[in-house]
């Protein structure tokens, strides 16, 4: 199992993102200061460290340079949100950068795609009899390749990243094709109807009613 | 031209001009001198021959002829003692005058030979003569150029002399303004604590004193404005994250309701984050507009009594109190003092409230209230958990919290203290704190008292 450190000294946002993070199946410890978290760093590894800038105790930036020789990858995660915050932090030695207010679709796609960088991640989804390969971005049903649009295999990763999780059309819709959402329903809807038929996915793709979709997962 | 170079040159010219007048003047008056000498030498010796000659001429006559002619007196030159001038008699003419002379160069001599050549009229025998005679005053127009020679080897040396005393002169009275000019350029590429190291007691030293002291306005002025950019600066980040914090919450929360089937439990766990920090967002406006308010406001100073004062801010700290089981002791003297009632309340209020955080159940808390020196001195005692040194300075920052955790349980958002330092500039006071750690802190501001 995946185990993620998070560091956040308000107690609040630890708690909302151990939730989530130990719903979509990751094994979460927290760390409410500085100094507890230098602790848990140098007695356990972990695959990931979410870390927040400012703590009592150790700030962010000092931890970082106690995280960084063991190679584990961080995020962090702050309400600084300047060009220059940003930049700092990533110079920083930090793998991504989280500005908070986050959403939740946001927080677990920058956790996947830095473990799947760091290579702590199966690069391969797989769920009933369809496979996708992240790498090669190939997809398969029952072992048959099935062409999907840019758009339509987004779509698919935003679903299987997110299983068993209400994803509303403006989330899909900002998500996927990276703009404001704007009202328009039809398009967000159009692609998931062509995604079910492609994967035979009518009965784990779910409508909800007014909102948005939900993809079914095993668990 | 730099100022250096005109000091040198001016006195430069100014040696030389001088040199140049007086040395020409005293050569040529010594040089004047000595051939007038000459000259009145030439024209006494000239008539002494001349009288001479006319005198040997008479006796001559008296031997040989009855009448003195030219040709005696030609005659009589070419014996001794004439023979040994160089004489030459000049009849009917010259220049008329009785006594003559002209200085001529010799010719087929070198440049600076010189004859003064005298002539002096007498008479013999009705016959009316001059006498020429020759004197080289070469030596004196020698002696001049000579005297000229070494004289331009004197001026060339004091030009030298006194370019060099010009160029050290004028570097000593000059170094004083290229100090002043260097400051000024650091002062100009931003470094406002370089002052200029100037210490004359003349025009130079004033200015550079005066400029000092400008400079010193200056950076004082402008180590003011840099502190309120910074901390305006710090004030931003600092409300924005203090803004976004419980908005994370409050959006991850409501998102993950929305999002995931939660168990009933959980459910009620994130509807509760999402009111707290609800109610911290609201904590925080509220403290906000109230810090925002004061900023442009004038309080309505009116005469207060500080019993009364006390006694209002001690019944609305009852309940808070009491729910700590602390003691409020109040000692204070009722005198009249000039405020705003409802600031000073929330002041005082403030600072019962963050001693009533800082102590054990069943501790003391005193307010007291005594006349001194310089005003009504308020004073708000615990015996709590004390301020470490280094926060005591930034105590009173906006969203400053000491320890945050703590701050957050009891409901803060840190703007307590930034509102009660703000009060009591507004009354001319501050906020002066002294705290040992596990000990206790004391806070004092002082009020002005007036008449009962």
């Amino acid at each position: 199992m995946t185990k993620i450190l998070i560091v956040e000294d308000e107690k609040p946002i630890a708690n909302l993102i151990d939730w989530n993070l130990s719903a979509s199946g990751y094994s979460c410890t927290r760390a409410y200061d500085g100094l507890t978290a230098a602790d848990l760093i140098a007695e356990h590894s972990y695959d990931l460290v979410l870390l927040d800038i400012m703590l009592p105790g150790i700030d962010g930036y000092e931890l970082l340079g106690q995280i960084k020789p063991t190679g584990t990858p961080v995020i962090f995660i702050t309400a600084k949100g300047s060009v220059q915050d940003r930049v700092q932090g990533l110079r920083a030695g930090a793998d991504d950068y989280l500005v908070k207010p986050f959403e939740i679709v946001e927080l677990i796609a920058r956790v996947e795609s830095v473990l799947r960088r760091a290579g702590k991640a199966s690069t391969v989804y797989t769920l009933g009899d369809v496979t996708v390969d992240t790498e090669s971005m190939l997809v398969t049903k029952a072992g048959v390749p099935v062409t999907l649009t840019r758009k339509e295999y987004d779509l698919l990763l935003l679903f299987l990243q997110n299983q068993n999780v209400a994803l509303f059309r403006e989330t899909i819709y900002e998500r996927v094709w990276e703009s404001d959402y704007m009202g328009d329903t039809r398009t967000v809807d159009l692609h998931v109807q062509r995604l079910r038929k492609k994967l035979d996915w009518q009965h784990r793709l779910c409508a909800i009613h007014k909102v948005g979709y939900r993809l079914e997962g095993d668990g | 031209m730099k100022l250096s170079a005109k000091i040198t040159l001016s006195v430069v010219l100014i040696v030389s001009l001088t040199l140049s007048i007086s040395g020409y003047a005293i050569i040529s008056s010594v040089f004047h001198a000595q051939l007038k000498h000459q000259i009145t030498a030439a024209v006494e010796e000239n008539q002494l021959l001349c009288s001479v000659l006319g005198t040997m001429a008479v006796e001559r006559r008296t031997s040989t002829a009855a009448q003195v002619t030219a040709d005696t007196l030609q005659e009589t030159l070419t014996i001794s003692p004439f023979r040994d001038y160089r004489l030459r008699l000049v009849t009917g003419g010259g220049s008329g005058k009785n006594v003559d002379y002209q200085i001529v160069r010799m010719p087929d001599q070198g440049q600076e030979d010189y004859e003064l050549v005298v002539t002096c009229g007498f008479s013999v025998d009705q016959g009316k003569y001059f006498l020429e005679s020759r004197r080289d005053v070469s030596d004196l127009y020698r002696l001049r150029a000579q005297y000229l020679l070494t004289y331009k080897v004197v001026y060339l040396i004091a030009v030298a002399v006194s370019l060099a005393a010009g160029f050290a002169l004028s570097a000593v009275l000059t170094a004083p303004i290229r100090n002043l000019s260097r400051s000024t350029r650091q002062i100009a590429g931003g470094n406002y604590s370089v002052r200029a190291n100037v210490h004359t007691n003349d025009e130079i030293g004033i200015l550079a004193s005066q400029f000092n002291r400008m400079t010193e306005e200056l950076e004082r002025h402008i180590a003011s404005l840099e502190l309120a950019t910074q901390q305006q600066k710090d004030f931003t980040a600092s409300f924005a994250h203090e803004l976004k914090t419980p908005l994370t919450s409050i959006i991850g929360y409501a998102d993950t309701l929305r999002s995931r089937k939660l168990p009933e439990e959980q459910q009620f766990e994130a509807a509760s984050f999402i009111f707290s920090e609800g109610r911290r967002l609201e904590t925080m406006s509220h403290s906000l507009l109230r810090l925002f308010s004061l900023e442009n406001e004038q309080p309505q100073m009116q005469r207060l009594s500080t019993l009364a004062l006390a006694k209002s801010v001690e019944e609305s700290m009852a309940y808070p109190m009491k729910q700590r089981q602390l003691v409020l002791e109040l000692r204070v003297e009722d005198r009249m003092v000039m405020g705003e009632r409802s600031l000073l309340e929330i002041l005082l209020y403030n600072l019962l409230d963050n001693a009533r955080k800082a102590s054990q159940p069943g501790s003391k808390i005193t307010l007291l209230g005594v006349r001194t020196a310089e005003g009504f001195c308020f004073a708000v005692k615990d015996r709590g958990r004390g301020i470490p040194p280094e926060a005591i300075k930034r105590i009173t920052e906006p969203f400053y919290m000491v320890d945050k955790s703590r701050s957050r349980a009891e409901g803060g958002a840190g703007l307590g203290l930034a509102l009660s330092q703000r009060i009591a500039q507004l009354h001319g006071t501050q906020l002066h704190y002294e705290s040992k750690l596990g000990r206790g802190t004391v806070v004092t501001f002082r009020l002005r008292e007036v008449a009962k």
